[in-house]
């Protein structure tokens, strides 16, 4: 028998990658008061990437206004672009049927920045496990709801035991995070999107946290896309990386390339302000950024780098660049 | 719902804190208390206590016959009082309910919905907020022969819901963008379920305020009406006796009983519903409540 | 000694809460020198904070400091009055709290603000303010074009540094910056730490720097103090510190920031935050110790020298000794 035609189709499937976005722009109207004109923000300036069906950790790496939580709750769907889709296993998520939308809901989840304010005050913590494994309709009968809220606690290290009966309140930082995660990873997503999951807990919580992502990944096949303005915890975590800046990638490939040997001005001044526990290896040079001026600076239609880089040239102004491929897995966006 | 009665409950906590304070605890002792002797002591009367001319007229206190006197139409004071306080407490109480509901409707389905829900039920509300109380009641008053009681009640909702639409709406508001509501809504929660099981619940403190602070408010509009003489005649409440005590001279002739009596009771009422809200705002705010320590 | 600015001796600054008394912070006692950096580090609930507010004498009820000196060039503050001490706040010891971005006036400019903090304890006349308000702007790196602007017109720095500028006005001795730069992007974290460091060479000041990151203290402080649940547990230079940590949660710190140079494990530090109400028995990091022995559990250890200007609390040290320098 002829398998050919099965083992392209298997191939093709399993290269399409199961998350694609595609030139997703979102632009915010600002309203400006009675005599001043609408302002536009663009929060997202055509960003395109994908994630393949084998569990990667992708971070987005930038600071603040660069577009990086605009783009979670893109693809979360709490908001809709304003032009370009975003494609999930083929099709258009403003395009699904409501099934295909639950089954989205349900491969696609989120752990948020701030473990305290995700859990309602109200009700105590495992109020929001049982309401996720009732409204996806994981299983049939009421003595196995408890069963799976276990397992999931389970997996990131928590006891029944420890969180039963608690309030929000009653918590510490890293087990509420922890509980996050867990009710996360209890509908059994494809892809967790986690925004700066470990910024506001203790330097001591950060790491057994990383490793419950790690540990997720590697045992039960979980991609995250890894949102964060750390970049030192992405070097270790993840496998690829996209440095964003003002709503544009500006680089992006594997973790060593990029890291190792960064291409964009921009790359390059993030790491070099990443300060080291060396007394001895002090920042020599002084950094002198450009005054912020509220973003009103880049009304050219160049490179919206060009008011910090030190590296400036005249086609900066004129034209934006594109991205360009430096290496294997490695692209830049940038005229050098 | 049933969920949400039972959350109620198991948050044994909270209604701890509640009546650990000792404002709200004292408020409330003072309104139950001013509720039960009115029920009882209306229902010890051995005659109708509005009929006019049972007993001789400006008659000052006396024991034990009039505790508190005879009014100037002859009734006596004393039961007349506890069927006042009944009638007042009973549209307080309606008004309080009914307009607290209502708003919380509204601010909820106007703040969650966005866009031109919001903006019209806004617009409903800005306007229910500004036609001026005194001018349309008098209307009104004129246009229908008798004023009941739940002619009263019914005015009263109408000028009281605005405000309460419009905090609910504002902490609604901000309420929705909290990370709470987002996993809720990532667990897969519909709107409407959203709206009554997470956000609700949260408004707690809100709508305890709110309904006080409407019961206070719809008292004293009673009083003042009332003591207009646009109040409900088919029955009396304590704005109708400050009326009848007016409308003889009472303060001329000296018949300190008969205007004394019903501000004294609409003062112990409105002190007792002042206390339950502050002592709410005391739990309600966290800030507060560790000033107290 | 004379090139001593502050002396802490004993301090205990304590709350009074629903569940009990929580000891913030316990029994410290630590010195900073003229014109030196020194920093605080330690996680959130270790009484850094509270540390920081109790020598501005910030502590409000239910806080309260139950003992213990703040000598400060040769007078104990926590004797001083009100009327005394407001010679002292802002002139010579100012505060850059916690969040201060957040503790600016969104209805006041930046200018009637700094003026505020500036009249509030020096009668400076109008005119000489108009002019000393934009050489301050500068001297932390605004344009002098900020003054006329609100706090929500500015960015995340750009408020930090107003508010440093507020606290260099009346050109203090001692600067507390209590984790200034921990809300913000980290090329801002590091224009703003320049710019302190600009500031403290040129106006000479002492400066205390209170943060939770590691790698932000080695690259700034001449001498560092590990806190843990409201007491510190190891002191030492900068660079003596970094290079060989003595006390275990210090080490532990340490190799918890994660690097760029090379990648590792993430080492976590077992255990839950400690209880303030109900301290551990003994040494307080007992619980989490991987080094932990038998006397851990039940004596305190003492800070006791260990090797020249540097401290630490810990039974692998010295032998229960207390010294001071």
């Amino acid at each position: 028998m002829d398998w050919s035609p099965v083992i392209c189709l298997v191939m093709a499937l399993s290269n399409e990658s199961r998350l694609e976005v595609n030139h997703v722009t979102k632009i915010f109207q600002l309203r400006g008061g009675v005599f001043k004109k609408t302002k536009e923000l663009v929060a997202v300036d055509d960003v395109s990437f994908s994630m393949p069906r084998e569990p990667i950790i992708l971070t987005f790496a930038g600071e603040t206004g660069s577009g990086k939580t605009t783009i979670s709750k893109l693809i979360l769907g709490f908001s809709k672009p304003t032009s370009g889709e975003i494609i999930y296993n083929g099709k258009n998520i403003w395009k699904m049927s409501k099934e295909e939308w639950m089954r989205y809901r349900k491969d696609v989840q989120a752990v948020f920045q701030d473990p305290y304010a995700a859990f309602n005050p109200f009700y105590r913590v495992d109020h929001i496990l049982k309401l996720s494994i009732r409204k996806f309709k994981l299983v049939n009968s009421k003595s196995e709801v408890e069963k799976i809220a276990d397992e999931a606690l389970d997996a990131v290290g928590l006891r029944s035991e420890e969180i039963a009966g608690k309030y929000v309140h009653q918590l510490s930082g890293g087990q509420r995070q922890r509980v996050m995660v867990a009710r996360a990873f209890l509908l059994k997503p494809k892809i967790i999107v986690a925004d700066e999951p470990v910024s506001m807990i203790d330097a001591s919580m950060r790491a057994s946290l990383l490793n419950i992502i790690l540990n997720l990944k590697k045992e039960f096949g979980v991609s995250f896309l890894y949102i964060t303005h750390d970049l030192s915890t992405a070097y270790s975590l993840s496998d690829r990386i996209a440095i964003l800046y003002r709503g544009t990638i500006v680089e992006e490939g594997h973790i060593d390339a990029v890291i190792e040997r960064p291409a964009h001005p921009y790359t390059i001044s993030l790491i070099d302000s990443i300060p080291t526990p060396n007394p001895t290896d002090r920042w020599t040079q002084r950094i002198n950024i450009a005054m912020d001026n509220g973003g009103e600076g880049d009304k050219h239609k160049g490179c919206i780098f060009y008011d910090r880089c030190p590296n400036a040239l005249e086609t900066c102004l004129q034209k934006r660049p594109g991205m360009i491929d430096i290496e294997k897995d490695h692209r830049v966006k940038c005229f050098r | 719902m049933v969920r949400f009665l039972e959350a109620l409950r198991k948050r044994s906590g909270f209604a701890n804190e509640l009546l650990r304070n000792r404002k709200i605890l004292a408020g409330i002792v003072i309104f139950l208390g001013m509720s039960l002797i009115s029920v009882a002591g209306s229902y010890l009367a051995p005659y109708n206590p509005m009929r006019l001319g049972t007993f001789p007229p400006e008659m000052p206190p006396s024991f034990p016959a009039h505790i508190l006197g005879t009014d100037s139409i002859g009734r006596d004071l004393l039961f007349l009082l506890f069927i006042s306080i009944l009638n007042s407490l009973q549209i307080g109480l309606a008004v309080a309910g009914f307009g607290t509901i209502f708003g919380l409707l509204v601010g909820l389905i106007s703040a969650y919905s966005g866009g031109f829900t919001d903006s019209a039920l806004s617009t409903v509300t800005d306007i229910a907020l500004v036609v001026p109380m005194l001018p349309v009641l008098i209307l009104v008053s004129s246009m229908i022969r008798v004023v009941e009681i739940s002619t009263m009640i019914l005015i009263l909702i109408i000028f009281s819901w605005a405000w309460t639409s419009r905090t609910i709406r504002a902490q609604t508001l901000s309420l929705k963008e909290r990370d709470f509501v987002y996993m809720a809504k990532l667990s897969g929660m519909g709107r409407f379920e959203i709206v009554f099981r997470e956000i609700t619940p949260n408004m707690i403190s809100y709508v305890g305020v709110n309904f006080f602070g409407t019961c206070f408010w719809a008292i004293t509009a009673e009083a003042g009406l009332s003591f207009l003489g646009l109040g409900p005649q088919t029955t009396t409440t304590l704005g109708n006796m400050l009326y009848w005590a007016q409308n003889y001279s009472s303060i001329y002739k000296g018949l300190w009983w008969a205007w004394a009596t019903p501000i004294v009771a609409i003062s112990v009422i409105l002190v007792a519903l002042y206390l339950v809200n502050i002592g709410l705002d005391e739990v309600a705010n966290p800030k507060l409540a560790r000033q107290r320590l | 000694m004379s090139n001593q600015l502050l002396d802490v001796k004993g301090l205990k600054v304590y709350y009074s809460g629903l569940k009990g008394l929580v000891k913030a912070v316990d029994d410290v006692s630590f010195q900073v020198g003229k014109k030196e950096i020194c920093g605080i580090a330690g996680e959130s609930g270790c009484g850094k904070s509270t540390l920081a507010s109790a020598l501005a004498r910030l502590i409000v009820p239910p806080g309260y400091i139950e003992e213990g000196q703040i000598v400060f060039d040769g007078t104990d503050l926590l004797k001083l009055d009100e009327e005394q001490f407001r010679e002292i706040r802002w002139k010579r010891i100012s505060i850059v709290p916690q969040s201060a971005m957040n503790a600016l006036n969104p209805v006041m400019k930046v200018s009637e603000q700094i003026a505020d903090a500036i009249t509030a304890h020096e009668n400076v006349p109008d005119r000489d303010l108009n002019e000393r308000i934009p050489e301050l702007l500068k001297s932390v790196g605004l344009f002098p074009e900020v003054a006329r602007m609100f706090p929500h017109e500015l960015s995340g720095g750009m408020k930090q540094r107003a508010v440093i500028a507020m606290a260099i006005a009346l050109r203090p001795d001692l600067v507390i910056a209590d984790e200034s730069t921990s809300a913000l992007d980290v090329t801002i974290q590091r224009l703003i730490l320049q710019t302190l460091m600009d500031l403290r060479r040129r106006l000479g000041f002492s400066l205390i720097l209170i943060a939770h990151d590691m790698a932000v203290q080695a690259q700034t402080v001449d001498r560092l103090n590990v806190m843990y649940a409201g007491k510190i547990v190891e002191t030492g230079s900068a660079i003596d510190l970094f290079k060989e940590p003595l006390h275990p949660y210090s080490k532990m710190l340490i190799s918890s920031v994660p690097s760029l140079k090379a990648k590792k494990i993430f080492e976590a530090i077992p255990g839950l935050p400690p209880n303030l109400i109900n301290p551990p028995s003994g040494c307080r990091f007992h619980p989490r110790c991987p080094h932990i022995m038998d006397i851990c559990r039940i004596e305190e250890p003492k800070l006791c020298e260990v090797r020249r200007n540097g401290l630490v609390a810990c039974h692998l040290f010295g032998d229960g000794i207390e010294q001071r320098i």
